[in-house]
């Protein structure tokens, strides 16, 4: 990152502390890559209070949003992928 | 290439992660059982073609998105209406504080995410528009990087982040509602002036 681009202080003002908060979202975040960003944030209180909704929200996120495939689903799909490997067999010997 | 026989030991692992996508793509359970199933099939058929060593989640997921596409979305019922209008302005922090955070003595964005229920979320992220749905729950539920969500959805990746941008905002914007309801949260302030641009 050039030497020109810094926070303005006032959040989501700057390409800079937008990209830095993106690039801290941006796949599965560890606590060290987030503190990395906070810190270069560290100037801009809000901007380092943003990030911080927005990495919570995407913790609420994931974790209500999980489920389990139900049990029958994963036979059903098994069996359905056994037959259809046996289909494949039997047009092969023709 | 990559050799069929072993399509069921790679692929069958990701299946959790797949019907949580299915689910909330499809907003019901049987919809979402016959969607995996479909991608799993199409995957197998198509298993000759994928490179071993690539991503095989991503690719997965690029199954079951275009297949949710191709064949789902036309009978699914629309969501509620949501309105995106004005998410640009919405700043979580900025509306969080004041009687909440005097009267817990606590952080009022650690009152927000620990009130809201996870049928709540699942609410909001169900009411979006289907292209910020799927963004989304690729982006934050599965977390996918933006690079690889521009490749499932084949898309630029300055689309997925202006999805993600709007997504999010209006996400947060219907967690307010329920938070305004409860009435831990500032009702909107009209006079406030906004700042102009979002991240």
């Amino acid at each position: 990152m050039s030497s020109d681009r810094h926070c303005l202080g006032v959040p989501n003002q700057c390409d800079y502390s937008r990209d830095l908060i993106a690039r801290a979202l941006d796949g599965q975040p560890t606590l060290e890559s987030i503190n990395r960003v906070q810190a270069e944030l560290a100037d801009c209180l809000p901007c380092v209070q943003i990030l911080d909704v927005e990495v919570r929200f995407k913790v609420a996120m994931s974790q209500a949003c999980r489920e389990s495939a139900p049990a029958a689903l994963q036979i059903r799909i098994t069996e359905t992928l056994q037959r259809v490997v046996l289909d494949d067999l039997d047009i092969q010997d023709f | 290439m990559a050799d069929q026989a072993t399509f069921a030991d790679q692929a069958m692992v990701y299946m959790d992660q797949l019907y949580s996508a299915a689910r909330r793509m499809t907003r019901n359970t049987a919809d979402a059982e016959d969607l995996v199933q479909e991608t799993y099939l199409r995957a197998y058929r198509g298993f000759g073609n994928f490179q071993q060593g690539t991503n095989l989640r991503a690719w997965l997921f690029r199954i079951l998105t275009n297949a949710f596409i191709n064949s789902y979305r036309s009978k699914q019922r629309k969501p509620q209406s949501v309105d995106l209008a004005g998410v640009e302005d919405l700043y979580l922090h900025q509306r969080l504080g004041g009687d909440v955070r005097a009267a817990l003595g606590a952080s009022a964005e650690d009152v927000l995410m620990e009130t809201i229920t996870e049928s709540e979320i699942i609410e909001a992220l169900e009411s979006l528009p289907e292209e910020y749905r799927i963004t989304v729950l690729l982006a934050d539920v599965e977390g996918f990087a933006y690079k690889e969500i521009a490749e499932i959805l084949d898309v630029p990746i300055g689309t997925v982040m202006s999805r993600l941008h709007r997504g999010r905002k209006t996400l947060q914007k219907r967690l307010l509602e329920f938070g305004t309801a409860r009435g831990w949260v500032d009702p909107p302030d009209p006079d406030r002036a906004p700042a102009s641009a979002g991240i």
